[in-house]
């Protein structure tokens, strides 16, 4: 089983939430490829059995360096993929607090990918529940994603 | 030529506004109640209300976009989301409230036109009042209605069509458009069939603030063919008004599609439309934009070229005066392989207007021997005037090309000279040098578009 780990971060955190969960994916048996948003190509996406977004919100706003990846994210039929997004944000910023997450997936359901477990919103650095949180997270895409290979 | 130039003199009769009170409203501003309201009122299936509240809910979140055009005064609280002025959509001629004929008949409507509109559907406030499918295209199977008749007659079509392309969150307009959309056009042509005569659609806003969320769902079957056309002109009035549409257009296998627009909204009217399509192997999509009004217009039609073959194209002109801002261009995105897109787009700027291109070509991967051509030309008539190309390339295989080419000129002193030595004066020899500049796209609208264009060009001169 192949996953594509998709992470934006300016100051970190969510590349620690994304080695978080490539490391729980590889535990559990999976080819796991991480790549930096602004350098991945969202086509890539049709070739994986698992798609995972990471990313912070700026001002409510998807990162700029994400702009490319997103627009197109959207336009791909992405139906046999099994997606999970989670984000590290900062809840002063109120309405806006990790609501990039909620775009991204948006955006992958419209791309008719299955969402394998519900989005993840950290609080700044992931502490130790975090971490728990998101390997659960990581643990549910792999049996969603063994599921649909059965079928 | 001395009479072409005397009938482009006369001054263009758009600016008038009728006087209709809206049947049914939802009042000033959104929230949920408004959008269930909505629904409601249309009798709509459950799963559309599903779709409009999931909707809101984004558009909530969504903050405004955070490139071009400054959009700090629009205020999107004072707008009204819904009314209509016609309780059933009218089944002929005669059933047009006569208001609504005087208005075409102010528009300047032909006569041999409004014949012509009697096999076409007018858009007056949010819904169309006016639907008459043409006899011989029903014999030939096309399916021509608003998008609220579609929905009844037709929902298994416009439910596996609907937003497949243009998703609730692509960008803040989409969401409002997908949760408060009244009216827009839905055309459907079965396999192998050619509409031989353009479908034409007449658009107008009336009323102040009236928000227009207009949706519109093109599906041209395999084989098929199609030519659409609409144009829309605003009276002026002062409150700011905001048109949000959404247009999807699916062309399959081997099939052919034309999107004509001429947009002359007022000067209060901001323009923010989402227009995308999809062409599957061997098929064409066409648009052919011409934005000349507005204050504010954001507007990117794409093409996805999904199938070996397909190609796209976008013909474009922008017009801008004082006080408008024109942020357009073409988005194509070729994702297999010998596909191919062309771009041709031309702007005017004058008297400290604003025209921008904004475009994307994307060559992915998978889509070698694909090509991709794109043109901007721009004349800037005065020195306060101010014009961008921003495009953006990526070609991701080696056996692909692109071009590029941008152009910024002001009118030519050889040319005005040459013109007015054979007796032109200055103002009319620049007009014949615009109308020249502007002629590769004129010569591809149906004639009494390229009347109507010259006219408004004429007045915006
Ligand atoms: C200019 C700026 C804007 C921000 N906007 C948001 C926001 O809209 N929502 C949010 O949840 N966090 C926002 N944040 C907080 C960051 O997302 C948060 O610090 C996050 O942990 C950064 O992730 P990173 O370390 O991966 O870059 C913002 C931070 C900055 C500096």
């Amino acid at each position: 089983m192949n996953a594509q780990v998709v992470f934006a971060t300016v100051t970190g955190n969510n590349e620690k939430i994304a080695d978080i969960i490539c490391r729980k994916l590889k535990k559990l048996g999976v080819n796991v490829k991480e790549i930096e948003m602004f350098q991945a190509d969202a086509d890539e996406f049709q070739h994986a059995d698992i798609g995972v977004i990471c990313s912070y919100t700026d001002e409510g706003y998807l990162p700029d360096e994400g702009a490319d990846f997103c627009d197109d994210l959207e336009r791909l039929d992405l139906s046999g993929l099994v997606f999970g997004v989670a984000g590290s944000g900062d809840p002063v910023y109120r309405e806006h607090y990790n609501s990039v997450v909620d775009d991204l997936s948006e955006m992958l359901n419209h791309a008719h990918a299955t969402q394998g477990s519900d989005n993840v919103k950290i609080k700044l650095t992931p502490n130790h529940q975090d971490a728990e949180t998101l390997n659960q997270f990581a643990s549910q895409l792999v049996k969603v994603a063994n599921k649909i290979k059965q079928n | 030529m001395k009479t072409d130039l005397n009938q482009i003199d006369q001054k263009y009769q758009y600016g008038f506004k009728d006087k209709i009170k809206p049947v049914y409203t939802t009042g000033a501003g959104l929230n949920e109640n408004v959008v269930r309201k909505i629904s409601a009122e249309k009798h709509e299936p459950q799963w559309m209300l599903a779709i409009r509240l999931r909707a809101f809910h984004i558009y909530q979140r969504m903050p405004m976009p955070n490139f071009g055009p400054d959009l700090s005064h629009l205020n999107l609280n004072k707008i009204h989301y819904f009314q209509r002025d016609s309780d059933h959509v009218s089944r002929s001629w005669d059933d047009v409230p006569d208001t609504i004929k005087n208005t075409f008949q102010k528009i300047g409507v032909p006569q041999a036109e409004r014949k012509y509109l009697a096999g076409a559907e007018a858009q007056y406030e949010s819904e169309a009042v006016y639907t008459n499918l043409k006899s011989d295209l029903k014999k030939m199977g096309i399916i021509f209605m608003d998008t609220d008749s579609a929905l009844k007659k037709h929902p298994d079509l416009v439910k596996q069509y609907f937003g497949k392309l243009v998703g609730a969150a692509t960008n803040k307009f989409t969401a409002l458009n997908t949760a408060v959309w009244s009216g827009g056009t839905f055309i459907y042509v079965p396999k192998g069939v050619h509409a031989t005569v353009p479908l034409q659609s007449f658009f107008r806003i009336n009323a102040g603030n009236t928000g227009q969320f207009e949706r519109t769902l093109i599906i041209v079957d395999e084989g098929a063919s199609i030519n659409y056309v609409e144009g829309c002109t605003a009276p002026t009035y002062s409150e700011d008004s905001l048109h949000a549409a959404v247009v999807e257009v699916f062309v399959k296998k081997d099939a052919f599609c034309r999107y004509t627009t001429i947009q002359n909204w007022s000067h209060n009217v901001y323009s923010l439309e989402t227009k995308r399509a999809v062409a599957d192997a061997h098929a064409r999509m066409e648009w052919i934009d011409g934005n000349l009004g507005s204050k504010i217009t954001m507007k990117y039609p794409s093409v996805d070229l999904n199938g070996p073959y397909a190609s796209g194209s976008m013909l474009s002109i922008a017009f801008a005066k004082h006080g408008v801002y024109q942020d357009t261009g073409a988005i194509m995105r070729h994702h297999a392989p010998y596909t191919s897109s062309n771009v041709i787009s031309k702007s005017i700027c004058k008297d400290g207007g604003v025209c921008n291109y904004r475009g994307k070509e994307k060559i992915e991967p998978n889509s070698k021997h694909s090509k991709s051509h794109v043109e901007c030309d721009t004349i800037i008539m005065d020195d306060q005037s101010t014009t961008d190309t921003i495009p953006a390339n990526i070609v991701r295989n080696g056996d692909s090309t692109m071009e590029h080419e941008a152009r910024v000129s002001k009118i030519s002193e050889n040319d005005l000279y040459y013109l007015m030595s054979r007796g032109l004066s200055e103002k009319q020899a620049t007009k014949m040098i615009i109308m020249g500049f502007i002629e590769p796209f004129s010569k591809q609208l149906p004639m009494e578009y390229a009347v109507e264009l010259n006219k408004l060009i004429d007045l915006q001169m």
